[in-house]
């Protein structure tokens, strides 16, 4: 998870673990919906959630884009001298895109390398994230 | 009879009546969304999370039952106090930011927007297992603000409100005092024609009392039980306590109902009711009351009567409906007339709620009396569906929700004098259930030596149009553009909220997955808000957002 735009400096990129679920909705598209954890570090140690859920356009050659909506949740990790709004929680909604590349599978399991951006709707400026990782899948038989 | 419209013309000579009609009942109607539901005037949040998607169509108040037993606090409703069975066997989240609260009071601190509101419900109901069956309930509404966490923590005693335990943050979730934070379970029992339920309720309220900036935070614990057997007999009782955690207040409050239908078809209920209110609140005395009350919903033929009458110690109501209905496959029409008079505020709580009056059984000493006419017809004209109602109404001795300088809260007085008006409507639908539209034209008078001082001088004109449209996929998505004229809420207060003339558009999606067991939605409302607030007191008009996920079980 790579912070950018304002958030950038104030936390430091983190690993993040995404658990998510994909159906077939139609003709090359997969409805999805997925979580994801970060323990983030910086200005102020948080913990950061996102729920996400929207569709996936399979392309030629394991080529996919999606475009989803989200819920964050961030939530300090440790109480703060001055009183804060992420202190008790705080959530926002957002909106993500991603493309990945699925290699071939084997036994229905396989990997899927994805980049993934996130807008979400601060205020008084809207926040940016960037995402890059490897999906463990597992396709049911 | 209608048989006879061969060449039925839309224009409707009715006279017609429907439910509740005093000019707080207006804002009911209103704020409920029942006449226009995609341009409702005031949104609590309570109304929010209880209906994020409404229907599109307005809700036939002539015959509404009686809402029963006044579980509001404070005035104030919560969808975790009314809704423990939705008769669905899910587990279900929602999650909502910026959805507000007009009604909720926001502290002033310099010229800031207000913050946001995020929203969270969950709740859980089990398929019956062996008769029995469990359900649950969660309820939040998370509002931080610099003047509200300073103001609270003062009146707390700067408490530590890191601690886990939720007794010491004053909430069941998170550690920003917010403004409400309850939560629930209980268990059912169906056994043959044995039915029982009993719920518990425990959580936090904080009130706001404007005139006096006086902050209170209540501790609720509530107990709900609930018998039957069959549609014969059926006892309610609550027991509610309310203790105050900023002063020595505190109030329990034990109420119930007994019902017997003595007939087969239910047409006819009679009961009596119980209430004893013990404690100490500043506005309220302790007192105890019993009554009986008939209640009937009656159909014969074309006509139907329903209706209840309730006479306690202490108030009495009294309410009926008689109406008179044909159809064919191509035309209906209907007329009515309803009349009622009342000293008792509940059954209209949410007018209730938009005042946030005294506590429990403070009403005015003068009957509210209302006369209400509706005449609607509906008719087909090819792939169109044409529709016109016409609705004259007089209220005597109307309500209003003043403030009481000396106490800070709001007290129901009567207003001498009557207002009386005509709503009229005229709408178009084509399409089916899963696509067409619908555009609509609604129009509000009201005059009456009392129209100057009662609570809301609604739109004059109002129009709306919504479209809706779904796939075999699951996915559905409706978008609604209304444009009403300017209107004023006075609550009684020296300067009336005015609102000016303009446009309002929600839309929601909603998709299906895995045979519909699955249902995620998402609904914008209050798209082009101005971000002013439309009650006197009250907070913002903001674009809000919810979003819901529901598992069948």
């Amino acid at each position: 998870m790579l912070p950018a735009g304002d958030l950038s400096g104030a936390f430091e990129p983190s690993p993040c673990l995404r658990l998510g679920l994909a159906t077939s909705y139609a003709d090359g598209i997969r409805a999805l919906g997925a979580l994801s954890y970060t323990r983030l570090d910086g200005t102020i140690p948080v913990h950061y959630l996102v729920a996400s859920s929207g569709f996936d356009l399979l392309w030629r050659g394991g080529v996919s884009t999606a475009a989803a909506l989200s819920v964050h949740y961030a939530r300090t990790r440790k109480a703060q001298t001055v009183p804060m709004q992420i202190d008790g929680g705080e959530s926002e909604f957002g909106v993500e895109t991603r493309a990945s590349w699925s290699m071939p599978s084997k036994d229905h399991l396989g990997l899927r390398l994805s980049l993934q951006t996130s807008m979400v709707f601060t205020r008084p400026h809207p926040s940016f994230v960037l995402w890059a990782g490897t999906d463990f899948t597992w396709t049911t038989p | 009879m209608i048989a006879g419209w061969r060449h039925p013309l839309l224009v409707l000579i009715s006279a017609t009546c429907g439910f509740a009609v005093q000019p707080w009942a207006e804002t009911r109607e209103l704020s409920g969304c029942a006449i226009e539901p995609s341009s409702c005037l005031i949104q609590s949040s309570w109304e929010i999370v209880q209906h994020p998607f409404p229907e599109i169509r307005p809700s036939d108040a002539s015959f509404a039952s009686h809402e029963g037993m006044d579980k509001s606090i404070f005035g104030r409703r919560f969808s975790v106090l009314e809704n423990w069975s939705t008769g669905r066997t899910e587990i279900g989240l929602s999650v909502g930011n910026e959805t507000g609260d007009q009604v909720l009071q926001e502290v002033v601190h310099g010229q800031s927007m207000e913050n946001s509101n995020p929203a969270t419900s969950a709740w859980l109901s089990t398929p019956p297992r062996r008769g029995l069956h469990a359900f649950a309930r969660f309820e939040q509404v998370d509002h931080f603000s610099d003047a509200w966490q300073s103001t609270r923590r003062q009146a707390l005693g700067n408490p530590d409100i890191s601690s886990p335990w939720p007794d010491r943050r004053f909430a069941w979730f998170g550690e920003n005092l917010p403004p409400f934070s309850l939560a629930g379970a209980g268990l059912g029992m169906s056994i043959d024609r044995t039915k029982a339920t009993v719920s518990f309720l425990d959580g936090w309220i904080w009130q706001h009392l404007p005139s006096s900036g006086r902050l209170a935070l209540w501790k609720i614990q509530q107990i709900d039980a609930m018998a039957s057997y069959g549609s014969t007999v059926s006892l309610n009782h609550r027991r509610q306590s309310l203790d105050a955690e900023t002063d020595p207040s505190d109030q329990v409050l034990s109420n119930g109902e007994l019902t017997w239908n003595p007939l087969a078809d239910s047409s006819m209920a009679v009961g009596t009711t119980y209430e004893f209110l013990d404690g100490v609140q500043s506005t309220e005395s302790v007192h105890r009351s019993i009554g009986a009350f008939v209640r009937l919903r009656v159909r014969r033929g074309r006509w139907s009567l329903s209706g209840w009458h309730h006479l306690e110690v202490r108030s009495h109501a009294v309410r009926d409906t008689l109406a008179w209905r044909d159809s064919t496959k191509q035309a209906m029409f209907a007329v009515s007339v309803a009349g009622g008079s009342t000293d008792r505020p509940d059954g209209i709580r949410p007018q209730r709620e938009l005042a946030m009056p005294a506590g429990i059984g403070s009403r005015p000493l003068v009957d509210e009396q209302f006369l209400r006419l509706e005449g609607t017809s509906s008719l087909v004209m090819g792939p169109v569906v044409c529709e016109a109602s016409l609705i004259p109404w007089l209220v005597a001795h109307p309500w209003s929700y003043p403030l009481d300088p000396a106490t800070g809260w709001r007290t129901p007085v009567s207003l001498s004098g009557c207002v009386y008006g005509i709503k009229s409507r005229l709408a178009a639908r084509m399409g089916s259930e899963t696509r067409g539209f619908e555009t609509s034209l609604r129009h509000e008078s009201q005059s009456g030596s009392a129209s100057d001082s009662v609570d809301l001088v609604p739109p004059r004109w109002a129009a709306t149009t919504t479209g809706w449209i779904g796939n075999d996929l699951g996915l559905s998505v409706r978008a609604s553009l209304s444009w009403a004229t300017s209107w004023i809420v006075r609550t009684g207060s020296a300067q009336p909220s005015r609102r000016g003339s303009g446009p309002t558009g929600q839309a929601w999606l909603e998709q299906t997955l895995f045979d519909d067991r699955l249902r995620l939605s998402l609904a914008a409302l209050d798209l082009f808000a101005p971000n002013i607030a439309d009650l006197p007191d009250g907070g913002q008009r903001r674009t809000r957002i919810l979003v819901s996920a529901n598992w069948k079980l």
